[in-house]
């Protein structure tokens, strides 16, 4: 086991090397000066265009700049933001809250919603609440996170004069009003989530249903409730889990939109204006963030086939 | 063609522009509104008489402040919405329309607009003193002396902790936007010679040339924020603002929002009557007209037609008022082939055919624009220019004009580049996509280029395009803006993105600018705007109709085109509505 970890944490941070050569290029290859950009009006001289491109660094050759900026990486200074002249880590920092406990809630509401819709299609597998069920879960696949939300918007505040409260609050100042700003986006972004995991739970329930070891079960005369959630669930949830771990990234995405339609300071309205202003630093610590968080969960998904099937072992 | 808007059915425009202090001028940014809606405004609710300054080279402005009603309830609280987080709230590295919002509640200037109440129509750029105590005295046409008021204090906050504002704070400031390396002011300002300071309450500046904008520039937003040499030289100055302004800036939450406390020392006393203000950064649309239905802030703005509907349906008890939103256009390089010919451009604004435009993306409303915004109270409308029948569609005029210019059977292949709708809105991309069928009528093929509004903004409006382009306007507040668009000559022009050379335009320009006489300037801005719809070098599209809300309970507030929104120190609330 900590032979393979030790593998597999080598392995990513490779993985991340190749991610921050790919990313750190990349930005710097996008059309436009970045002189223009931080000063923000046509009326640039090229003095002050040196001057700009001289506190940034960017007058180095490229390898210099990247040396330069991993060695800033290792030591913790990720770089300041080009226009307001912040740190950049602090202003992810200070945002991951936000984005961790609506990425948490959406997932809580997936899983809550793809278990008992996947169980159920699979033990009334033809039936008429599989078919309705299927059906369900295909509408919501299809829905884009960002128009559900705009209706989740749109239509209370028609209807009912009711829109979630203004001005986000922390989870800790006020409890109640925060998760009155976060269950719309939370539904909006989990739904289609919840979608794709309730199909992958119904397969997989399908085909542990069929094992030998169920059928054993049920004659030794244990209860059906028994049989579905402790021998049959714990191992349908292998690629469960897998697809939960490929959707991170899809999460993530999800709330680049999200947090934008929804007014959230998290990390997906950062990086959404970082992108807007074409604030290179910013996005390029995080895309280096998101990375590092995608490498990781996969990393613990891995992991965790272990405690769900203790018939895995890794060497 | 349609003749009639807003403008036309006021009675204010004329008098009002006769007494405003200059002209009109230009924000930083993408759509800026003028116009005004209702009709309980009238001609003379300035708050004040027109004064004269004793030369009477000057333009005249309002006494201030206007005298607040006695029924006035201070107190409570107020909230708008701005669409994007300002980049910066550093005023001497920034020109960020957003940033622009704030600055007014923090900062203050020698002048300010009058706009923002009831009695002063949107687009009025009437200027009041604001540090200054009166109007300038002009000792010839060089030289403006400025008296500042008595007990000028910056915030009581660090690091100025409430000390005095001298003409010293002011001259630092006019030296910082004119000298620092990275300052975005400088072309703006360059009509300034010397900024002197012979005591603590006066200031005196001098042009190197006669120059008829320098009040209103003074009182506008780009350029003239005083910001204290202790708190502008810190990095703090790009997130926080410390200034003289009515409301102290308490918080600056990136992507949430920007609080303000009042200013318990404010000099304009007895504004400003809210306790705090809150500007609610929201992005998206539908989520500004949400929680406007559901009366969770108490001002939002910006609405085309079909939203404005939606609101109205849905807050029957709010109160607003519809503007006229300034008009985009189409730049062309008119320094290559085939643009350089006046006839191929005569061409592409026959072919354009705005009506159907205005029906597929405003429900119909807007006039067409012109060089000088229509809603200028002292633009004409298209109709009244002797080359009005450029603006109409006419196909069979368009395509002769074509043939005559490239040859009967031929084609102009070339390319559109703009930003995509992120921050310019769906309107805007979809203005181009029409207009590109349109032309395609006529044998001009456009291949489309979208780009990302930054690559947009750091390159196409850089002038580093080929074919044409299209951007919305910014609303200006002094007339000289049109300087900036059409001279190639350094520290004059801002952006030439015609690429237009025109010796006659410049003597045009020339004039203008040191006319302090305003029906002389008039005349010669008549000439210019004839000048420019004839050659068609930026070819324009229609206005359209922009709609405010505000809370049934607020009072003494109104629209106003320009870009600082000091004018909300004196709104408030009616406890008793």
């Amino acid at each position: 086991m900590g032979q393979y970890l030790a593998k597999r944490v080598l392995f990513a941070v490779g993985v991340l090397f190749v991610i921050s050569i790919v990313v750190f290029t990349a930005v710097r290859m996008i059309p436009g000066d970045v002189c223009r950009i931080v000063l923000n009006t046509p009326d640039v001289t090229e003095a002050q265009c040196e001057a700009i491109r001289d506190e940034l660094g960017l007058d180095e050759p490229l390898v210099t700049q990247y040396l330069s900026y991993m060695g800033g990486l290792l030591t913790g200074d990720w770089g300041t933001t080009l226009i307001s002249k912040r740190s950049v880590w602090d202003e992810i920092k200070t945002r991951i809250p936000v984005t961790l406990e609506l990425t948490l809630l959406a997932t809580t509401f997936a899983f809550i919603i793809a278990l008992p819709i996947g169980i159920i299609s699979a033990v009334r597998q033809d039936s008429v609440i599989d078919y309705v069920l299927r059906v369900l879960s295909i509408g919501w696949l299809s829905i884009p996170s960002f128009w559900l939300g705009t209706m989740l918007i749109v239509f209370p505040a028609q209807w009912w004069g009711y829109t979630p409260p203004v001005g986000y609050v922390d989870l800790w100042e006020d409890p109640l009003k925060n998760l009155e700003q976060l269950y719309l986006p939370a539904i909006s972004l989990g739904l289609a989530l919840s979608a794709s995991l309730a199909r992958v739970t119904r397969s997989a329930m399908l085909e542990v249903l069929r094992q030998d070891y169920i059928r054993t079960s049920r004659a030794k005369g244990l209860g059906e409730r028994l049989v579905i959630l402790r021998h049959a669930l714990r191992n349908a949830m292998i690629p469960v889990i897998t697809l939960f771990g490929l959707q991170i990234g899809v999460l993530l995405g999800g709330t680049v939109v999200l947090e934008s339609i929804f007014s959230l300071p998290g990390l997906g309205l950062l990086t959404f204006n970082a992108v807007t202003v074409k604030d290179y630093p910013q996005v390029q610590g995080l895309v280096l963030f998101f990375a590092t968080v995608l490498v990781t969960v996969n990393l613990l998904v891995d992991l965790s086939y272990a405690w769900f099937d203790p018939r895995i072992r890794y060497a | 063609m349609e003749h009639t808007n807003y403008w036309l059915r006021r009675k204010l425009s004329r008098r009002t522009a006769l007494r405003g202090s200059a002209l009109t001028g230009i924000g930083a940014a993408s759509y800026a509104l003028v116009g005004c809606g209702d009709d309980d405004d009238d001609d003379d609710g300035n708050g004040g008489d027109p004064t004269n300054t004793p030369q009477g080279l000057l333009p005249t402005a309002t006494s201030a402040p206007t005298q607040a009603p006695v029924e006035v309830t201070p107190g409570g609280s107020f909230s708008f919405q701005i669409s994007s987080p300002p980049p910066s709230l550093d005023p001497y590295t920034s020109t960020s329309f957003v940033a622009s919002y704030n600055h007014g509640l923090s900062y203050s200037k020698l002048y300010r607009f009058a706009a923002g109440v009831p009695e002063v129509a949107p687009a009025d750029n009437t200027m009041e003193p604001d540090l200054a105590e009166a109007m300038p005295e002009q000792q010839d046409d060089l030289t403006f002396v400025i008296t500042l008021k008595d007990g000028l204090k910056f915030h009581d906050v660090a690091p100025t902790n409430g000390r005095a504002l001298t003409s010293e704070d002011v001259a630092y400031a006019f030296d910082r936007y004119r000298n620092l390396e990275t300052s975005v002011h400088k072309t703006g300002l360059s009509f300034i010679d010397t900024v002197d300071t012979p005591d603590d309450k006066t200031v005196v500046i001098k042009t190197k040339a006669p120059y008829a904008d320098t009040v209103s520039y003074l009182g506008g937003n780009l350029g003239v924020w005083i910001s204290p040499a202790e708190h502008a030289e810190t990095e703090a100055a790009a997130t926080k603002m410390v200034g003289s302004g009515p409301f102290l800036n308490t918080a600056f939450e990136t992507g949430v929002q920007l609080t303000y406390a009042k200013n318990p020392n404010y000099y304009d006393a007895p504004y400003p009557y809210f306790d705090d203000v809150t500007a609610l950064i929201v992005t998206d649309q539908a989520k500004r007209v949400a929680d406007f239905s559901s009366g969770q802030v108490d001002l939002t703005w910006l609405f085309l037609p079909t939203e404005r509907d939606q609101l109205k349906s849905q807050r029957p008890d709010a109160q607003f008022e519809e503007t006229q939103g300034i008009g985009g256009y189409i730049y062309l390089r008119t320094d290559k082939p085939p643009f350089n010919d006046k006839r191929v451009r005569q061409a592409i604004s026959m072919a354009l055919n705005r009506g159907a435009i205005r029906e597929a993306i405003s429900k119909g409303e807007g006039v067409d624009e012109q060089l000088y915004h229509v809603g200028y109270p002292y633009a004409r409308q298209v109709a009244d220019l002797p080359q009005a029948k450029y603006w109409e569609h006419n196909l069979t005029e368009a395509k002769a004009a074509l043939e005559a210019a490239i040859g009967a059977g031929n084609t102009i292949e070339t390319t559109w580049e703009h930003a995509d709708a992120a921050i310019y809105t769906q309107a805007y991309v979809d203005t181009a996509t029409l207009a590109q069928a349109q032309l395609a009528q006529i044998g001009i093929n456009i291949t489309d280029v979208s780009k990302p509004y930054a690559q947009y903004i750091s390159t196409t409006y850089q002038g580093n395009y080929e074919g044409m382009g299209h951007s919305p306007r910014a609303v200006a507040y002094w007339a000289d803006f049109i300087t900036e668009r059409f001279t190639m000559t350094p520290q004059r022009g801002r952006i030439n993105l015609s690429y237009v050379t025109d010796p006659d335009l410049e003597v045009l320009m020339d004039k203008q600018r040191g006319q302090f006489d305003f029906e002389e300037r008039i005349e010669t801005i008549r000439q210019i705007e004839e000048h420019v719809a004839e050659e068609q070098y930026e070819i324009f599209f229609s206005t359209d109709t922009r709609t405010y809300f505000w809370d049934a309970p607020i009072r003494n507030y109104r629209p106003t085109a320009w870009f600082p929104y000091t004018h909300v120190m004196k709104t408030w609330r009616d406890a008793n509505a």
